[in-house]
């Protein structure tokens, strides 16, 4: 399965949305109550956005998908991840990840900063499929930010084969974070929601 | 509201309901194999709550409760097109095919909805299997005259709608069972009773924009393989599948 439609631009930094066309491309997220930056883009795909950045020759690569933002420079031989600070949450620091100049390697879930997300519940995908935030086109989010929700809760629908799985809250909270965008696939075990107690 | 035993399945037949879906969901202590039947569906939802025609008495309006152990559930929307197509075909159904991933058609017209719907975790999981098939019907608003039929319509004869619910749980218990031994027979049952399987020129329309390319087969998560112009291989999990050209 192959990535499709990534825009990109060269040399000038691009940002790209990645959440959407990353599509249900099965991976294995690191599965930790915290959301780190390699859970929101695991390391594979780090990995192969390196190569890519390599193979196409970039100078520069800037991703962004919600609160989380990757940039990859040529030649520093650095791969910078942060997360921008979301709403009510406090910001987290900049974290470098220095990788080898010979090989671009992926940066370590050890060096994996502490991130906006820390002190949420994260809510994963426990399939692979297309997310939506509300029952129809036209209906109501299920759950906006700074809804409270109690366990049970239904918080989402994510559908694969006409089969709709209505995601519930395994605990409750406050919605603080919501990680992904009505329409756009998600894989196993990504964060979707974080809910703060 | 009427009760009718059909081991293992027990049906609550109403006359009128706004979705049998929706109803068999409020009932969250329901046995596996609660069904819930109505002549007539006042609200009754395709994908994405697009609105589905239902006349009274002219269609079969089912909703089946399972409570599945197994987490990969996803396959029980391809067992329940097999089992509406192999329904048809005892009927006197011809010319049945099943457009990915559970559109049943009859003459390449559209004579079923499936939407199967998945409640709960892992420990404690509802799917709701909701089927809808056109029976009787000899007339379909303009809007669905040329992309809908009916069994009746192509037989030229009157269903039973009783029978052929009950031909129908037969057969979706089956393939229920199937999937509990074997999860792979319900690929391959589904690879050969859909001549959308192999080498059909589609066109996918995704949630994010539309794809082009050749069909080859399933993954073995009952996930569409289309070989894309490129030569790459982009595997459709969610997305409405049209022909492009039939070969």
């Amino acid at each position: 399965m192959k990535k499709t439609e990534r825009k990109t631009k060269s040399p000038a930094p691009a940002n790209v949305n990645a959440a959407s066309k990353t599509a249900a491309k099965k991976a294995v997220a690191a599965k930790s109550a915290d959301a780190s930056p390699s859970e929101i883009l695991n390391l594979i795909e780090i990995k192969e956005l390196i190569e890519l950045v390599a193979e196409k020759q970039f100078n520069e690569f800037e991703l962004e998908r919600g609160s989380f933002r990757l940039r990859l420079q040529k030649g520093a031989s650095k791969v910078v991840v942060e997360s921008i600070a979301a709403p009510a949450i406090a910001a987290p620091a900049p974290v470098l990840v220095e990788s080898r100049p010979a090989e671009a390697a992926a940066p370590t879930p050890a060096a994996a900063p502490a991130a906006a997300t820390d002190n949420l519940h994260i809510v994963t995908s426990p399939i692979v499929g297309t997310f939506y935030r509300a029952a129809s086109p036209t209906a109501e989010a299920f759950v906006k930010v700074g809804d409270l929700v109690e366990t049970g809760k239904t918080l989402c629908i994510i559908e694969a084969m006409k089969l709709m799985n209505e995601i519930q809250a395994d605990a409750s909270g406050t919605v603080a974070k919501i990680f992904v965008e009505n329409g756009q696939p998600v894989e196993y075990g990504q964060p979707l929601f974080g809910l703060k107690a | 509201m009427q009760i009718i035993q059909r081991i293992p399945f027990t049906i609550h037949h109403f006359a009128t309901l706004g979705s049998t879906n929706d109803y068999l969901k409020t009932l969250a202590d329901a046995q596996e194999f609660t069904c819930v039947t109505a002549d007539e569906q006042t609200a009754g939802r395709g994908r994405y709550t697009r609105a589905w025609h239902s006349a009274p008495g002219e269609g079969l309006y089912l909703s089946v409760l399972l409570r599945p152990k197994a987490a990969k559930v996803s396959l029980l929307s391809l067992a329940a097109a097999s089992a509406v197509a192999e329904t048809l075909q005892a009927h006197g159904g011809s010319d049945i095919d099943i457009k990915w991933p559970n559109d049943v058609l009859l003459g390449e017209r559209k004579v079923c909805g499936i939407l199967l719907e998945a409640v709960g975790n892992e420990t404690s999981l509802r799917v709701i299997v909701g089927i809808g098939v056109n029976l009787n019907h000899t007339l379909f608003p303009p809007e669905l005259s040329e992309t809908a039929t009916s069994l009746r319509l192509m037989t030229g004869n009157e269903v039973a709608v009783a029978s052929f619910r009950d031909t129908l749980l037969q057969r979706v218990l089956h393939w229920y069972q199937a999937w509990q031994q074997d999860a792979q027979s319900i690929v391959q049952r589904w690879q050969e009773l859909s001549s959308f399987a192999y080498g059909q020129e589609v066109q996918v329309m995704l949630a994010s924009g539309q794809l082009s390319g050749v069909t080859s087969g399933l993954t073995d998560d009952g996930a569409l393989r289309l070989r894309l112009p490129t030569g790459e291989e982009q595997i459709i999990l969610a997305g409405d599948v049209m022909r492009l050209r039939r070969h």
